[in-house]
């Protein structure tokens, strides 16, 4: 009678050690592991959806390799002022215009267009369903085009000039308009300013950036915007295609080598 | 009044503590195994919980080759250049456009002598002369017609020289 008097107590202190002591802890552990449990199935699926939109992509790539191949013409992978300037060189001439000269200046970092471009991928930092980027996987950096300008500055009459600008217009190279102006010589323009010429020569200077994108390695597929998307934007290039013309052939090197070349 | 045990009550009393002790003993004791199944039960669903969060990890450790390599490179590489080509689309000034509107306002009284654009500043300077202010209000009137030029300005007048006028009109082109 006395043991179970004594066995009593010591059972329900047992029972109460037990759960404050060990199920209570147990239980808030096991709810944070059901609540990571939880995040990686979702990491899983997600990762196994850009997995999926990897091969999709590729996929797609390969079925549109005509654009594929338009868009490494139009916006190329490194610098390639010979080529602006022969299509510059080609491009004047074919309009009738006597070129005065061609400047090219360094290449610069377009860090203005990266804001932009971040700002179309909604959110670099987090994966498909819009949980958070996992821990080891590096944010993405998109890359920063680069880009250098070319000046040309040709001469000739009115409507020549607008022909160039024409074919500049639609050249099948990616550049922005930096400058250009078309009017009377600055000289004829100095001596008597109200001298105007409205049949005679022109001068036109016409200042573009030429930009170029240098391909870098991506870390992870999960950190890159692309890859929540259904589909690349083929649309742009198909546009972009269709504005511009192919005017400019393929700079032909000719005889290369000289066997004295200060000659 | 003889024949009355009053011990009975007593050992009514005995009994009734008995039972309750071992009424309270079984309670406790079949109280502690649930709370000692429960336990367990919490440990092993931990455990299997573990397993599976180890396995789905050993998962997404296992796709990592597939989430890098050429195949990434090209498509991260594509959509890069198309966000921009539709950037540039999007911002491009179209020269021819801008000639053509030019021939399409200019009075024919106004011989321009310079068309200027500066995409950094987004200025436009449009020179030219005429022979009398008149033709100069005109002409600014008819480029206001039209957008972008709806603000254009005159930046400077000249006198009358030779019989002709020399002006400078300008606006910002936000396009």
């Amino acid at each position: 009678m006395k043991i179970k008097v004594l066995v009593v107590p010591s059972l329900a202190v047992l029972s109460l050690v037990l759960i404050i002591g060990f199920i209570k802890p147990d239980y808030d552990t096991l709810q944070e592991q059901r609540k990571i449990l939880e995040e990686k199935k979702m990491e899983v699926a997600n990762v196994d959806a850009v997995v999926k939109s990897v091969d999709t992509l590729n996929n797609s790539l390969d079925s549109q390799k005509e654009t594929e191949d338009f868009v490494a013409r139009y916006f190329p992978k490194m610098l390639d002022q010979g080529r602006v300037i022969d299509a510059v060189n080609f491009l004047a001439s074919q309009s009738g215009l006597l070129i005065i000269g061609v400047d090219v200046n360094e290449s610069v970092k377009e860090m203005e267009d990266k804001d932009i471009v971040l700002e179309t991928a909604p959110s670099p930092l987090a994966l498909p369903n819009g949980s958070p980027l996992p821990a080891s996987v590096a944010p993405y950096a998109a890359p920063v085009a680069r880009s250098y300008a070319t000046t040309v500055t040709a001469q000739g009459s009115y409507e020549n000039i607008k022909t160039f600008l024409e074919k500049m217009n639609r050249l099948d190279r990616i550049h922005s308009v930096a400058l250009f102006s078309v009017g009377v010589n600055d000289k004829v323009l100095q001596a008597s300013p109200v001298e105007a010429a409205p049949s005679g020569e022109l001068i036109v200077t016409f200042e573009a950036n030429f930009k170029y994108l240098i391909p870098q390695m991506v870390g992870s597929a999960l950190s890159v915007p692309v890859f929540k998307e259904p589909a690349l934007k083929f649309d742009v290039a198909k546009v972009t295609e269709e504005a511009i013309s192919g005017n400019v052939p393929d700079l032909n090197l000719g005889e290369v080598g000289k066997a004295n070349p200060f000659q | 009044m003889a024949g009355i045990n009053l011990s009975q009550s007593n050992e009514t009393r005995k009994v009734s503590g008995k039972a309750l002790v071992d009424t309270g003993l079984i309670v406790l004791v079949v109280f502690t195994t649930l709370v000692v199944l429960v336990w367990g039960g919490l440990r092993v669903y931990m455990y299997t919980v573990n397993k599976e969060i180890a396995s789905l990890q050993a998962s997404i450790d296992g796709y990592g080759a597939q989430l890098k390599g050429d195949k990434v490179d090209r498509v991260a590489d594509m959509s890069e250049r198309l966000a921009y080509m539709e950037k540039n689309n999007g911002e491009a000034i179209n020269v021819p456009d801008l000639m053509r509107q030019l021939e399409r306002l200019t009075i024919p009284e106004i011989s321009i002598t310079k068309y200027e654009y500066d995409n950094a500043e987004k200025l436009l300077h449009i020179s030219g002369t005429t022979t009398n202010f008149r033709f100069v209000a005109q002409q600014l009137t008819s480029f206001r017609e039209e957008s972008p030029l709806e603000n254009i300005q005159i930046e400077k007048l000249g006198n009358i020289d030779k019989g002709k006028i020399s002006f400078i009109l300008k606006t910002t082109l936000d396009k």
